[in-house]
């Protein structure tokens, strides 16, 4: 394989999987129409037991929720519509303590 | 007031600095060559390293949980550590291939810390935050890791773009997040700062001072480094030419030693001294051109010197066609005689064979005559300050070198005393072989008669 080839194959292979590494983590180049330009927001108190999305004062992780809509769980919610859940509050309850 | 002249005489200070770091065009271009090769060896190092790096922190990513939510519209560490690692396996395959010229690894390094600054950047669609919260991401101590890494590349220049690059990322960073904000997010109070996404444009102001010290030392560092690797590297190679005109336990004798030689120096030893010679050469000289003379010397030369090293021998020094060696002279042995008496032995099968084959060939084919005395020698350093010589000095040497013009008396091909034969033997030189004695013979320029033993 000549030189010139397999340069062509590094450089294209290359800029495939840098290709794929935006695809796999981005909203960019997926294929479905999912809402990637929405606004979001935090949203507190709503959230079902192990349904969170992520840290809160006491654990990092998603799904860690122990309890039904604890204040200090959230979870992202599009821009908006948060405060017109019930319970929900675009503050954590640690926060509002402070 | 800083005058003209004197700015210009601290510029042409700082050039100097670097310049003479580089690569001075007035050394030998194996030198260059060779620090060239230094050079793409730490190439492939700084590749490997971000690979392991990339690794390290793709496997803490993976290990411990995501602190964003799952469905984030970016997750920028997988993102980056990838774009990276990418970047890195390109690199390596144009340095492997031998490929990386200046501007590739120019464009390399700049998008190295380009993809950096974008992961940093990243974070704030990650924590779907405001943007003003990257600038408080511990992505900012990678900037260093990736700028120290730079230097594991003797050369400044690729520190500098390096150190450059992210320090004007960071202040596009900064400007980034202020230009988007929705509101005025300065504050000048640090505990605000320090406990809200606000930007205090004095912290700002310190991080990227820091990269820039941290370039500027680092370079300075490099530019210092390099100037050793260029002696180092130029005194080794001078070391390792004039070590080939001497013997090679002489050699490491001079470099590995603890005190300088200087002349006056001797040890006292017991030893062997040998000396060879090509029969017949002044007529040969006569007959074959100056080119097949040589090759003549140097064929010759080639054969004689293995046979005597393989053996234990240390070549003192080549005079003419004539070559004197000496076993256990140089670092002491308690079997020199049986050494120097086998190294006679492949002295003689080896020209027995050289003869045939010139023979075979047609070609004149002189003969080889060689013999050893053994006694206690002098071994030591000689001449003046300037210009030193390690040899042995005694009665064996100048007894070897009689035997050796006596072989041609006694029309045989290598002579030693009866004495050392003896010595040999006890020493473990197979005996089995015996050898022809000669009793009471007068040697020219000796004064008792002596007994010899005929060895081929």
């Amino acid at each position: 394989m000549s030189r010139k080839v397999a340069n062509s194959a590094v450089i294209i292979s290359a800029i495939g999987a840098a290709l794929l590494a935006v695809q796999q983590n981005t909203m960019l180049l997926s294929a479905g129409d999912e809402a990637s330009a929405v606004e979001r927001e935090r949203c507190y108190g709503i959230v079902k037991a192990g349904k969170n999305d992520c840290g809160t004062a006491t654990h990092a992780c998603a799904g860690r929720a122990t309890a039904d809509a604890q204040p200090d769980e959230w979870k992202m919610v599009t821009a908006g519509t948060c405060e017109k859940i019930h319970r929900g509050s675009l503050k954590s309850s640690d926060e509002k303590q402070s | 007031m800083i005058t003209v002249s004197r700015q210009r005489r601290a510029i042409g200070w700082i050039e100097e600095y670097f310049r003479s770091a580089s690569f001075d065009k007035a050394l030998p271009q194996r030198i260059y060559i060779d620090i060239s090769k230094q050079q793409f060896r730490a190439e492939i190092m700084v590749a490997i390293v971000q690979l392991a790096i990339v690794a390290v922190f793709a496997i803490m990513y993976f290990a411990t949980p995501a602190s964003f939510a799952p469905d984030a519209p970016v997750r920028a560490t997988p993102l980056g550590l990838s774009l990276f690692g990418i970047l890195v396996a390109v690199r390596l395959w144009f340095a492997a291939t031998d490929q990386l010229n200046r501007g590739f690894l120019a464009f390399f390094v700049v998008a190295e810390m380009a993809v950096l600054m974008f992961t940093i950047w990243a974070y704030h669609l990650q924590f779907e935050a405001q943007p003003s919260l990257y600038l408080k991401s511990t992505g900012l101590f990678y900037v260093f890791i990736m700028i120290a890494l730079r230097s594991l590349r003797f050369d400044p220049l690729w520190v500098m773009l390096s150190g450059l690059t992210a320090t004007i990322g960071w202040v596009v960073l900064t400007a980034y997040a202020l230009a988007t904000a929705p509101s005025n997010l300065i504050t000048w109070d640090y505990v605000t700062y320090m406990a809200s996404s606000q930007i205090h444009l004095g912290g700002e102001f310190d991080k990227v001072l820091a990269i820039v010290m941290v370039t500027v030392v680092l370079a300075m560092t490099l530019a210092r480094a390099r100037r050793f690797l260029v002696q180092a590297i130029a005194q080794t190679q001078a070391a390792t030419d004039l070590s080939r005109f001497f013997d090679r336990q002489v050699a490491e004798r001079i470099t590995g030693a603890d005190m300088s030689a200087k002349a006056g120096y001797g040890e006292l030893r017991n030893a062997a001294i040998l000396f060879i010679d090509l029969r017949g050469f002044t007529k040969l000289a006569a007959t074959l051109t100056p080119p097949e003379l040589i090759q003549v010397i140097s064929e010759y030369q080639r054969l004689m010197v293995p046979a005597v090293q393989a053996h234990g021998g240390s070549i003192d020094k080549f005079m003419g066609d004539g070559i004197m060696a000496s076993f256990g002279a140089v670092s002491p042995s308690d079997h020199y005689a049986a050494d120097a008496l086998a190294a006679v032995d492949a002295i003689l099968a080896a020209a027995e064979k050289w003869k045939a084959e010139r023979t075979g060939a047609g070609k004149p084919a002189p003969n080889v005559g060689a013999a050893v005395a053994a006694g206690e020698v002098v071994f030591g350093v000689i001449g003046d300050e300037n210009r030193l010589e390690y040899t042995v000095i005694g009665d064996a040497v100048n007894l070897a070198a009689k035997l050796e013009k006596h072989t041609k008396s006694e029309q045989v091909r290598a002579l030693t005393t009866y004495e050392m034969l003896e010595l040999a033997k006890k020493q473990g030189y197979p005996s089995a072989a015996s050898k022809q004695l000669l009793r009471n013979r007068d040697v020219a320029g000796v004064t008792a008669p002596l007994d010899l033993a005929v060895l081929g």
